[in-house]
Parts: structure tokens; sequence; C-alpha cells
């Protein structure tokens, strides 16, 4: 028979220690519920705006950007644990790449996640190329952009879909001016860029490297609505390809 | 009154020393855990966490930089990725910058991890395994969900080694510096001396912390999930069988040849949605109580088959599992260890003397101490 477990069974430590690791344990698990408090949500419905995310709540904001925040990144405990893996519907991407010398001749060509690397690097790289989908979509403007004096129309970055194909996209750079007038476009994030071009100099690493042509395919997920749906054809699953063109330092 | 029994029941959960069992076998499958994380990376150490990899030196910098159209007069400078880098040992140029102390630090890590594992110098194989894991899981391009679980086992892991026994009097001061060799695997199996594992105050801080932790995590997955139609619609599980890229329109058409069959494998899957989801938002009903152990344990093991077959999600089952294991008490390790020592060859295993029950009711001293004093006089 086990003895019988008596409150002599706790430490007879001084008063002040036993408060002194209490606070030491509600500040840090309050900071790390406050982390995960303070983390966007969504999307949600908004109304006639059709959905979108929304900002934490500012008291979980406040303290996360106070100490605590800090705190949690010197431990390296400040994620929010609102994992990328919890939602269901998610594409799959790939990342083909040519790598170019001077004339123009592909030195190599690579495609990523590489069939060729073990299940834990192609996840790896499963996580690199998805981080290259971060567009957002956003609505030009509804009338002519008129510059300053001496100064150019600003220019967009976007995803200019190429003519009669409904799967095949452009990175482009043109003038407000000349996109479709109050319509809706997809722009590469600011995110999206940085990556990308973190990309472009690690291919250009490789020996006579000039320039790096990348596109990136994305595969659509198959919703269970198929097996109830006789509307659904397999041509509304087809890749679709974003081409990046070719890139250089 | 009230707030007495809070107090009391507060002190209990946080502050009443435990064998370090479940300390133990939490270290031990961790340490191999880490292990087998980080070797799969061998053959690509310089592209995803050297500084001239797919993430550059430059990427960090640009990442940290103010935006170009930031507000000037903003308090709030902080460049894109300021909220996902921290600090990594990788990051000097003489480690990520140089191929050859790159692999060399990650032989070493390796050594470290399986080093801890078998319970050798665990105070400073502890402190070395946090500082490796959060290190070669700080690239913000390649971090991933399951890494989050391999830092938070690290972290009170750590907590724990190094309050591990230290109020033991006549401790030398290597012993308070690296560790006994208490925790050393195999010390029963070469040692019938082995000393029993005292109940130790830092054992039960570590396991509480990563207990707590490891349930706000479960309950914030399972919220997050909320915030997804496929979920509340029960059409969540549909989409790892079928992934993106892997199956074909017609494979997922060839399911169910008619409505009927269509309507029983949604309700299958609806039913699995739910319970995945009533597993983890209720995960701090039933994960500190002996009599929902099953359901802890088998729930689990279904989360790890599930992330590991269904998802392809390298590390996460595991790592919760593990995480779950820290939920077993020292008593239940010793009953399941007597058991085990029944069977041919596990001999050793047998503990003389069993570990308190912590959901046995503790006794009040001072009504102890008067009913003996009774007694005494009488």
């Amino acid at each position: 028979m086990s003895p019988p477990r008596t409150d002599a069974a706790l430490l007879h430590l001084p008063r002040w220690l036993y408060i002194a690791a209490s606070v030491a344990i509600l500040f840090h698990l309050g900071s790390v519920g406050a982390r995960c408090l303070a983390a966007m949500s969504g999307p949600w419905p908004m109304g006639s705006e059709g959905s979108g995310a929304v900002f934490p709540p500012q008291f979980a904001s406040s303290i996360v950007e106070a100490f605590p925040g800090k705190y949690l990144k010197l431990v390296h405990l400040s994620r929010d644990y609102h994992f990328a893996s919890n939602q269901p519907n998610q594409s799959a991407y790939q990342l083909e790449v040519k790598v170019k010398d001077r004339n123009g001749q592909v030195l190599q060509q690579l495609r990523y996640p590489d069939p060729e690397a073990n299940a834990w690097v192609r996840h790896r790289q499963k996580l690199l190329v998805g981080l290259l989908a971060s567009d957002s979509m956003m609505r030009t403007p509804q009338s002519e952009v008129i510059p300053a004096p001496g100064q150019k129309a600003p220019a967009w970055t976007y995803w200019k879909p190429l003519p009669n194909s409904m799967t095949q996209s452009v990175l482009a750079t043109e003038s407000v001016n000349n996109l479709p007038r109050g319509g809706m476009v997809y722009v590469p994030s600011d995110l999206e860029m940085l990556f990308l071009q973190s990309y472009v100099r690690y291919f250009l690493r490789r020996p006579e490297a000039a320039t790096v042509e990348m596109t990136r395919v994305a595969l659509e997920p198959i919703p269970p609505a198929v097996m109830f749906d006789s509307g659904f054809t397999a041509s509304g699953f087809e890749p679709r390809t974003y081409s990046y063109g070719d890139r250089s330092k | 009154m009230p707030d007495e029994g809070l107090v009391r029941s507060w002190t209990q959960f946080w502050f009443t020393p435990t064998p370090p069992v479940a300390l133990r076998v939490v270290r031990f499958l961790a340490g191999l855990l880490f292990a087998f994380w980080l070797l799969p990376f061998g053959s690509d150490l310089d592209s995803l966490f050297g500084l001239q990899g797919w993430f550059d030196a430059d990427a960090y910098v640009q990442g940290l930089a103010a935006p170009a159209q930031a507000d000037p007069s903003s308090d709030d400078q902080r460049g894109v990725l300021d909220p996902l880098i921290s600090w990594s040992l990788l990051y000097p140029k003489a480690v990520g910058g140089n191929p050859l102390a790159l692999q060399l630090a990650y032989w070493l890590t390796l050594a470290v991890f399986v080093l801890f594992a078998l319970g050798v110098a665990t105070r400073l194989t502890a402190v070395l395994s946090w500082l490796a894991v959060v290190s070669f899981a700080a690239n913000p391009a390649i971090s991933y969900d399951g890494d989050s679980y391999l830092v938070v086992l690290a972290f009170y892991l750590m907590v724990a080694h190094v309050l591990l026994g230290q109020r033991t009097r006549g401790l030398s001061w290597a012993a308070r510096l690296f560790g006994t060799r208490e925790d050393w695997v195999f010390g029963r199996l070469l040692r019938a001396d082995t000393p029993e594992p005292r109940p130790s105050l830092g054992a039960t801080l570590g396991i509480r912390l990563l207990q707590v932790h490891f349930a706000l995590i479960m309950v914030i997955s399972g919220l997050h999930k909320l915030q997804f139609g496929d979920w509340w619609g029960g059409y969540a599980l549909w989409y790892p069988l079928f992934p993106a890229g892997q199956a074909t329109f017609d494979q997922a058409k060839a399911i169910a040849s008619n409505a009927g069959e269509a309507r029983v494998v949604m309700f299958i899957l609806s039913a699995a949605a739910y319970a995945v989801l009533i597993w983890q938002i209720g995960f701090p009903l039933f994960a500190w109580r002996r009599a929902w152990r099953p359901v802890l344990l088998l729930g689990a093991l279904i989360g790890w088959l599930a992330d590991a077959f269904l998802y392809e999600l390298p590390i996460m089952g595991p790592a919760l599992f593990i995480g779950c294991l820290a939920f077993v008490s020292a008593a239940e390790w010793q009953r399941w260890s007597a058991w085990l020592a029944g069977l041919p060859g596990l001999a050793w295993l047998e503990k003389s003397e069993p570990a308190p029950d912590p959901e046995e009711k503790p006794v009040d001293v001072e009504k102890e101490a008067v009913a003996q004093l009774i007694s005494v006089e009488q």
C-alpha cells in the first residue's frame, strides 16, 4: 500500500519562495496565453465586403507588445499556435526553376519539392515554395490616376493573365492607368517578393548563373462536392501557373 | 474558506515533489525525437540552415528592416518578418556562413541529443538541447507547426533538469553543473544498487509547466480550426485523404458511386472531424484524470497515425504523443513498469517502492498530529 500523501510531502520552503515561483509561473503562462490571443483571426464574414481577417483584441496586443512579448521571443515561445495545417483545403505548390547563363542557355533545370530528396527535406521545400503563394486581391482605381507634375503614374506589380488562358499568369509591372478601371487584380505581397528575391540569389550562386526563370505551379484541392455534384469536371482542377519570368540579382 | 482551498490546490499542483519517472520517460523519447528531427537534414544543411541558403543573410536583414511605406513618425518601425525572427546560434557568419562550421554544429548537436536521451550529464545536455532546437528551428522560411512542439518540449525539459535535485544535500559542484548519474537510462541495468529516484520539486515544476502549455496548445489549435467552415461542415478530413497535387479528380469521384454511398463517406468523415474537435477543445477536461487515460493516449496515438499517414506531417505526431505522455503520473509509470517487469528479460524494471498516487486525497497534517498526540497520551 502506498504511503498516504500528506501535506508534509510539500517542501518546507519559505513562503516568499512559493509566492515568487507562483508569480513567475503566472507571468510565464500568462504571456503564452496572451500571445495566443494576440493573433489575427479569420477569415470571418464581413457583410458586403465579403470576408476577411480581423485584428486581435487590443488588450492582448498591448500585453504582447510590452515586456511579455520580448520575453517570449527571447525564449523562443512566441508562437500563437494557429497552425497552418489547421486549414483543410490547401493548395499544393511546385516551383519550376531554370538557371540560365548570360546567353540565356539553360544550365540547370530544377523542380521543388525535389522528388529525389528524402521526405523530410521535401516537406521543408514544400514550405519554402508555399511562401511564394501569398498573393492578395486588390481593386484598381475607378478613375485615371493623374500624377504630380514631372512624375509618372504609379506602377503596379500584379499577376497578369495570359491572353486566351484561364490558368496561366505572368508577373507584370505596368502603369496603374493601364489596368482595367475598378477591377480586381492579384498582387504579390511584400513578403512574397522578399522570399522570391532570396530564392533568386540562392540559385544564382551557382557557377556561371546569370538569370533564373521561376514558375510557381498551383494545384487546387478537390472538394467533397464532386461526389454529389455532376457539374464538376476535371478541367476545373487543372494546374495554374504563375511565371515570375527571368530574374537576376 | 474557499480561497484557502484554492491556495492549497495551487500549491499541491505546482509544488508537490514527485519522482522524476515521467520526466525521464519524456526526456528519453524527446531526445530521440530531436535526433530524428535533425538527422534527415544532413544532406541539405547549407540550403536549409546556412546564410547562403534559400533564406539568406540579406533576406534576414530586409525582413527586419522597416517597410518603405511605413509612417516615419510611427513608433512601430518593425520589419515584416520581425515577429518571426529571434536569435539563433546559426546566425553568426562564423557558423551559418561557414559550411564546415555548420557541419560541425550539426554533428555535435546530434551527439548532444543522443546523450540527453540517454541521460548523460542531463543538466548540461538539457540546456544544449534547448539551444540547438531553437537555433535549428529559427529559420522563418522553413518554420513548421511541428517545430513548435519541439521547442516547448526542449524548454520545459531544460527547466526541469536544471532544477532537478538541486536541493539534495552534499551534491558536488560537478553534479550541480552537469547532473547526476541517476538519470542514466541504463543505470538500473548495469548497476543493481542504482538508487530509487527521489521526489523532486524541479521535476514537478517542469512537467506541470509542460502539461499546462501543452493543454493550451491543444485548445488554441482546436479553436483555430473552428475559424474554417470545412471543420464546422465536417469536410476537413476529406482533404488529407485526397491531397491537392496527388489525388486526381477521377480518384475523388470514384470513392462513391452514388449519392447514398457519398452520404456514408461524409457521415464517417464528419463524425471523425468532430471527434478531433471535441478531443482537442475538451483536452483540459480529461488530460489530468487517470480514469480518462485511455482517451488521452488513444487520441494521441490516432493523432500520430493521422499526422504521419494522412497529413504526411513529420514530427508532429510523435511530438503530440510525447506531450500526452507527460500527463501520465509517476505512480502509473511504476504500475506499468511493474507489469512489464513480469516479461522475460525486463526484471530490472521492477521498483521496490511505489510512488505516491497523485489522485489519493492528502491527509490533514494538523489533524494527524493531534490524533497521534491524543493516542500517545492515552
